[in-house]
């Protein structure tokens, strides 16, 4: 255990953590939302903020965090016209914002090998200023969570009933956006613009295999998602492996022991092929 | 010929001048598809209304326009004399029960759950339900006889079950104005039966009640006022009046096919020849 002396392990761990549960939380809408794609999508797009604000000099979770969240709106406020189907939305900020960072990098001189590891992930690259931005931003979007817990549970139950019985619903699709938003953008440090969307997907639709209870589904998810990344950077600390690509292995084996063992299957797995 | 002129020869009388729901003129057009033109329709308070209709004729943009999910291109709506994208506190005097097959059934959520979720509106944001909006999910629940599937999951309910939690769930404010989509779809018989002797019932206490169905039989006889829509409101009067119409078969495709099995009569909306395969009528 001596690697917890490390002061670069404590803040890993302690950003893991959080950023693992984050994840996991706004997980649960994303997943039953059915809305996995949006996440990969302002996952990408998180690239092209984070290659902006190398180019001006500035905090690259900063203008990541602007970026992010115009995207999120962008692809909401396209959507909503109904002209556009939310996915196809989705897929054209995709790929373009990807393509904005590229263009970025290449009027850059040289190499940038931090811009990569933002790509990929990386546990050394964890600062004692992110780790209190992680702490404020988790403590803002929790927060939010508890607050309007029923509200967002309802819109994404069904959100026609919503507004019928008077929710302000498109206000609470926009936060939604915008905390799944925040939480790529923290994330993304630690495990990778490539592999965010998998830790916000896995451990949410690990839980959905195991539990009819929305709260049992809230809680289980946090619970793998701090073990995933808890878990992932231990072993990638001792294996000497990537700590963002560990850490979404060890979801996705959660995701199918989940699997395999749900309650919810008609038929046990070894009786699968009969 | 025009039976929009047939009078609402209302059975019960309006007890107050101010009609619940008023559409004067109302026409809704999807990009160059136009679903609703020119829909005139008024329901008096303590009216239990049936809006029938071929498949794709309007009657669940209908609704969608007196709940205030969607504005008409022209014409004025009023719901309890207001706008009904702007109801305020009214919105909660009103009860809506959707097509039971657009609820996700994956959804991790207890029957109990998907009834309390009715007075988030009424709670307000930020706020947990409290000791009392439980127990009115519960009393909605008796209302209709499913409070034993309090902690049961939605998915695991029978068609009938889940459309009475549904029902459940509109109730649970007591509304004035009680609005369902198909409440019989994917239903069995006894449960129909089931679902309209409830709404009956309410119906006596004085709610108002309107109800989209394309199963005439059934709501004949239940229904003190019957509006056929297929794009225009066709008709607008007693089931009788209506129903007995040749008019209806001949101008606007609601053909209705009358059967006689069972204890109630029963006829459907004919759909179009090409679709008469598909469409199995089962007692």
């Amino acid at each position: 255990m001596e690697i917890l002396t490390y002061a670069f392990m404590q803040r890993a761990l302690l950003s893991g953590t959080l950023i693992g549960i984050l994840c996991a939380t706004v997980g649960v809408y994303v997943v039953l939302r059915g809305m996995s794609f949006i996440g990969a999508g302002i996952a990408h797009a998180s690239f092209g903020g984070v290659a902006i604000g190398f180019f001006l000099g500035i905090n690259p979770l900063l203008s990541a965090v602007v970026f992010c969240l115009l995207v999120a709106w962008g692809i909401a406020g396209v959507a909503r016209t109904g002209q556009v189907k939310e996915d196809t939305a989705v897929g054209v900020f995709f790929a373009s914002t990807m393509a904005l960072g590229i263009l970025i990098i290449g009027l850059m001189k040289g190499y940038n090998v931090e811009l990569f590891s933002y790509l990929f992930g990386s546990i050394l690259a964890v600062t004692p200023t992110d780790v209190w931005l992680t702490v404020a931003i988790s403590a803002g979007i929790l927060g939010t969570v508890a607050l309007l817990y029923k509200e967002l549970e309802f819109i994404t139950f069904d959100a026609e009933m919503a507004q019928v019985v008077g929710l302000p619903v498109t206000p609470l699709y926009f936060l939604l956006l915008t905390l799944i938003a925040l939480t790529v953008v923290v994330s993304i440090k630690v495990v990778g613009i490539v592999l965010v969307s998998a830790l916000i997907v896995t451990p949410a639709a690990a839980a959905w295999q195991l539990t009819y209870r929305f709260h049992v589904m809230m809680i289980l998810s946090m619970v793998f998602g701090a073990v995933s990344t808890i878990g992932g950077l231990l072993i990638s600390y001792w294996l000497n492996t990537a700590s963002g690509a560990t850490i979404v292995i060890l979801a996705t084996l959660i995701f199918f022991l989940a699997f395999l063992f749900s309650p919810k299957r008609e038929r046990p797995w070894w009786r699968f092929a009969e | 010929m025009n039976l929009q002129q047939v009078k609402t020869a209302a059975t019960t009388p309006a007890k107050n001048s101010q009609p619940v729901v008023e559409l004067h003129d109302v026409s809704v057009a999807f990009d160059s598809l136009v679903v609703l033109e020119h829909v005139n329709l008024e329901v008096q308070p303590g009216q239990f209304v049936a809006i029938i209709g071929p498949n794709g004729a309007g009657k669940t943009t209908l609704l969608r326009v007196i709940l205030g999910l969607l504005r008409p291109q022209t014409g004025t709506v009023r719901v309890f004399g207001k706008e009904p994208w702007d109801l305020g506190e009214d919105r909660q005097r009103i009860g809506y029960v959707p097509q039971v097959l657009t609820v996700d059934l994956k959804f991790p959520v207890t029957a109990g759950e998907v009834v309390l979720m009715g007075r988030y509106g009424r709670i307000g944001l930020f706020r947990r339900p409290s000791k009392q909006d439980v127990a009115k999910a519960k009393e909605a629940m008796a209302r209709v006889g499913v409070d034993h599937l309090w902690d049961k999951h939605f998915g695991h309910l029978s068609g009938g079950q889940r459309q009475r939690v549904l029902l459940a769930r509109a109730l649970v404010n007591d509304p004035d104005l009680l609005i369902l989509d198909e409440p019989t779809t994917g239903v069995d018989v006894t449960a129909t039966e089931t679902v309209y002797s409830l709404l009956r019932h309410f119906h006596e206490q004085g709610m108002t009640i309107i109800v989209v169905s394309h199963d005439v039989g059934v709501v004949a006889t239940f229904v003190d006022t019957v509006a056929c829509v297929n794009r225009k409101l066709v008709a607008h009067g007693r089931p009788e009046e209506v129903l007995g119409s040749e008019e209806l078969a001949q101008m606007y495709g609601c053909d209705v096919a009358f059967f006689h099995h069972g204890r109630v009569p029963h006829m459907v909306v004919k759909p179009a020849p090409e679709e008469m395969e598909e469409e199995e009528v089962d007692f």
